[in-house]
């Protein structure tokens, strides 16, 4: 049974400009102990998947649809202070810059000692010496100096791992990483993955990693979900899609990632850009851009269709396929 | 270490602002004016005098000449003498000057105490009731004019609740039978130190309403700046991460965010200095408190010259002390500044 | 039809925003009303002599009534017509001592962040030495020195204010010249007098109009404390602080009328271009219409 599933998860921000749909029904389900890759260009709602679950969207979002259930509690319905009790401590979060998502003015000790205090019943030097083991188990050196140091005193790569210590202060069951390393170093990246890994199989944590990256989800995931404009293009193991991609977005991301000996005039852009949330969208919104395109493609939207095991993508080109 | 080369670097500052400041009065008070020796003179003097004044004044030197002696008075520690009351400034300063200080440090106090809680909680809670009501409290305190506020606090306080006194800095009859040993100048620490209780009380009570007519101006810039500082604290990444992580909102406002806050919102500091300052100038007179703003703007009735420069440079000098213990202390408390 | 299409609002625009902002509205209203019956003061009022300053001894101390709706002061004087002339004078010497700030301020300040080096460095610490004084002092300081006149209140308050302006329009200015156009425009040569005029100040316009906007209603504040203390505009024409101050004597024995309404017209005009101020803020961010 997977420990978290998404159904027809539909939001959309009010502007002055009209309603912006950002995600227009997508569904998706974490397994028990996998890391799982949310992907997709900026823009097409990655990050507010990662926020909806978390239900920390901004004041002028609306989840207008759709269930998150998560131990068989749909977390949508719960109330401000029961979702107090997931986050942090059963459901965790990393972010993009742990420069702005640490607290200047703290030190490392003091913001993980909040969480501490927040989900445990640990007394103070019990917290003080959970905090030294956490910065420990993320592999920062001298953790007991560690706990008083403040962020701006950290290189990049140690503070990431300081902010993976604060999420696991609660000992969450999932962790939901929102490009946890585009902020930093290819060097780091790599390093920051190995411990994102390295959590999963020594803690049983399971991921949802999101990233724009490919790259990355071949080299950390098992499973991949594909986003474009608000909805699920393609989802299968990483292996399927590497191996057979379906959806023609996904090939054109897949030809857009460099590769052993590729040249940079052999790299693909996928013309034109993602659409903007504001427009309705007849049928499949990835149309415009498609070298594949046909008259239905622009009236009706495809459905996610199995093509194969438990690989799934969504696009007209497979109903003939399979009909056949 | 960082903090100390911020010090030094402020602190040479400070230094050069105040020798810019020296040049800056004395271009006000020599350059300026197209007869300075008539000003210095008063009004309606006599030929004689005015002659006398330019001989002592040195005005028939070049002006560089002019400005060492003017540095080198002030650095004797020599503000003159009073056109007007022939007294010696300094003497006269070393009464009012405590006086206004004790004045603006209690407006200074009551507009952080009640401006850096309002504004953060209205921080905290955007786009509610007490936000709205707030954001007008804050705005009416940067709109109203003192001199005005404190004819209609009097009108209130004095003679209609009959609560507080119209003016002054004591009571006749404590002035005449309880008198504050002068020792800092500072009435309130005066008396307690002489354990003069009762005039303590009455000082106090003469300080409470023309504080709270000054505290208007810094109040309404104290809630607005803090509001600010901490709906940008609030959206902040690290906001979100605490709330991610499952921390309670009055952790994340009181505790994570309120921190970060004040910080800017210490700024205000100074600002408030300034601003009660101003106002002492304009409400002293009013309330006949004994101070530099009532000596001043009756210095500008009798055209004492002398005195609105000397005033216009020591209360300047004070601001800048202020300022640059402000920028101190706010680096000493950033971690960013004092470590490295 | 076609005309009205021209001048459609997009919603989301700045204009569309501020639009929205009641209190911004109200205050606009406000102070156009006022500056109406500023401007035409003559025709609005029987007593337009009395509001330059004749007396009319036959008349003093009246109490507010139909007569004289705000009543008249010690030399008999219509105060409804005393506050519409005075407007004239408190209105335009906030509106001047901004004007004059931001003339001189903003080109000091584009020169400081454009051309950078030691010409921003002299112009910086120009401006800190100005900043050092606490407001007013300077300009009591200048104002004595100048001679009492309305015309010298208002250059002794604008020598204190243009040091905001040089640094707003500095800081605005290291904004903007990092941007693609500018840098291209002076890679192919342009002159810095060309591109400081034409690619610049029109971007940085925005944020000195806002504090423009705030900074009227406290310049007001104070012109009205120059005058109060004497040292604006001399009889017999009296702006609003000199009102307030003619009847601050009466204040207390029951004359009430003469110092509250000039007091509380300052407060409403200062209060307006504050509101209106903030608006134009809101509407011109982005970030803070999210935030607010």
């Amino acid at each position: 049974m997977p420990i978290l599933t998404v159904e027809n998860l539909q939001v959309q921000f009010t502007t002055p400009f009209g309603a912006v749909k950002a995600l227009r029904g997508i569904d998706f389900e974490l397994a028990r102990g996998d890391i799982l890759g949310l992907v997709g260009e900026t823009g097409c709602g990655k990050s507010v998947t990662g926020r909806s679950v978390m239900r920390l969207l901004d004041e002028n979002a609306q989840v207008t649809a759709g269930r998150v259930i998560f131990d068989d509690v749909d977390l949508l319905q719960l109330s401000e202070a029961e979702m107090r009790q997931i986050r942090g401590k059963r459901i965790a979060m990393v972010f993009q810059d742990p420069a702005t998502a640490l607290n200047p003015l703290f030190t490392i000790g003091q913001q993980i000692k909040d969480v501490l205090r927040a989900h445990s019943d640990l007394a103070k030097p019990a917290r003080q010496q959970q905090a030294v083991e956490l910065l420990a188990s993320v592999g920062l050196p001298e953790p007991a100096q560690m706990v008083d140091v403040y962020p701006h005193q950290l290189s990049g790569g140690q503070q990431q791992r300081a902010m993976i210590a604060l999420s696991l202060a609660g000992e969450p069951e999932v962790i939901i990483a929102d490009e946890p390393t585009t902020a930093l170093d290819v060097t780091i990246q790599a390093q920051i993955l190995d411990l994102l890994r390295q959590l999963q199989r020594d803690r049983a944590i399971s991921v949802i990693l999101i990233t724009h990256d490919l790259g990355i989800v071949a080299e950390t995931c098992q499973r991949v979900v594909v986003l474009y404009a608000g909805r699920v293009v393609e989802r299968a193991s990483v292996a399927a899609v590497f191996a057979d991609p379906q959806h023609p977005y996904t090939q054109g991301l897949l030809a857009a990632l460099p590769r052993p000996g590729s040249r940079g005039s052999d790299l693909k852009v996928i013309p034109g850009s993602v659409p903007s949330g504001l427009e309705s969208l007849a049928g499949c919104a990835f149309a415009p851009r498609c070298e594949f395109v046909m008259a239905r493609c622009r009236e009706h939207q495809p459905p996610l269709t199995i093509v194969g095991g438990e690989h799934q993508s969504a696009c007209h080109l497979h109903e003939g396929a399979f009909n056949d | 270490m960082a903090f100390f080369s911020f010090f030094l670097r402020r602190l040479g500052l400070s230094v050069f602002v105040v020798g810019g400041v020296l040049i800056l009065t004395f271009i006000v008070s020599r350059v300026i004016p197209s007869n300075p020796a008539a000003l210095y003179a008063g009004a309606r003097p006599r030929p004689e005098q005015v002659a006398e004044i330019e001989k002592k004044l040195g005005l028939d030197k070049p002006l560089t000449e002019q400005f060492r002696v003017y540095v080198g008075d002030l650095l004797d520690g020599d503000l003159g003498e009073s056109y007007h009351s022939r007294r010696s400034i300094n003497t006269d300063l070393r009464i009012f000057l405590p006086a206004t200080l004790e004045l603006v440090i209690a407006a200074v106090a009551i507009a952080l105490v009640i401006g850096i809680p309002i504004g953060a909680l209205a921080g905290a809670y955007p786009r509610s009731v007490f936000d709205y009501a707030t954001r007008f409290v804050a705005i009416a305190g940067v709109s109203v004019p003192s001199f005005w506020l404190a004819l209609i606090a009097q009108s209130v306080f004095f003679s209609q609740l009959g609560w507080l006194p119209l003016g002054g800095r004591v009571s006749r009859d404590v002035s005449l039978f309880y008198p504050i040993a002068a020792q800092t100048g500072f009435y309130l620490i005066d008396a307690a130190i002489s354990g003069n209780w009762r005039a303590w009380l009455d000082a106090l009570h003469h300080l409470i309403l023309p504080a709270l007519v000054l505290s208007a101006y810094p109040l309404g810039v104290a809630i607005r700046m803090t509001q600010a500082s901490m709906l940008e604290a609030l959206s902040e990444t690290y906001v979100t991460a605490a709330r991610a992580a499952g921390l309670s909102r009055r952790v994340i406002v009181f505790k994570l965010a309120l921190k970060n806050a004040i910080m800017p919102a210490l700024t205000v500091i100074g600002l408030s200095f300034a601003y009660s300052i101003t106002g002492a100038f304009l409400v002293e007179t009013i309330f006949s408190f004994p101070g530099v703003g009532k000596y001043v703007t009756e210095a500008v009735l009798n055209v004492d010259f002398p005195v609105i420069i000397a005033v216009t440079l020591v209360v300047t000098i004070f601001y800048i002390a202020v300022n640059l213990l402000v920028d101190l202390v706010q680096a000493w408390l950033d971690p960013r500044v004092r470590l490295v | 039809m076609k005309a009205k299409a021209r001048f459609r609002i997009e919603a989301g625009s700045s204009a569309w925003f501020l639009l929205r902002d009641r209190a911004a509205m109200v205050s606009l209203a406000f102070l156009i009303l006022l500056a109406f019956s500023a401007i035409f003061a003559p025709l609005l009022t029987p007593y337009a002599s009395q509001g330059r300053g004749d007396p009319d001894l036959k008349s003093k101390f009246k109490p507010p009534a139909l007569e004289h709706p705000f009543g008249t002061d010690g030399l008999g004087r219509d105060q409804a017509a005393r506050l519409m002339f005075g407007a004239r004078r408190s209105l335009s010497m906030g509106l001047l001592v901004v004007l004059i700030a931001i003339a001189v301020g903003t080109p000091l300040g584009m020169a400081a962040g454009y051309l950078g080096g030691w010409i921003d460095e002299a112009i910086m610490r120009v401006t800190d030495v100005f900043l050092a004084f606490p407001p007013l002092l300077l300009a009591i300081a200048i104002a004595a020195a100048l001679g009492a006149s309305y015309i010298n209140a208002v250059l002794a308050i604008a020598v204190t204010w243009w040091p905001w302006y040089a640094r707003l329009a500095r800081a605005q200015t290291l904004v903007v010249k990092e941007r693609a156009y500018i840098e291209a425009a002076r890679g192919i040569g342009v002159r810095d007098r060309v591109i400081i005029a034409r690619h610049i100040l029109p971007n940085i316009m925005t944020p000195i109009v806002v504090q423009g906007t705030l900074d009227v209603g406290t310049a007001i504040l104070v012109a009205a404390g120059l005058s109060f203390i004497g040292l604006g505009t001399q009889a017999p024409f009296a702006d609003w602080g000199v009102m307030i101050s003619d009847g601050r004597l009466f204040f207390l024995s029951g004359r009430w009328w003469m110092s509250t309404f000039p007091g509380l017209a300052i407060f409403l005009t200062a209060m307006a271009f504050n509101f209106l101020g903030d608006g134009f803020r809101v509407a011109a961010d982005p970030r803070l219409r999210r935030l607010l």
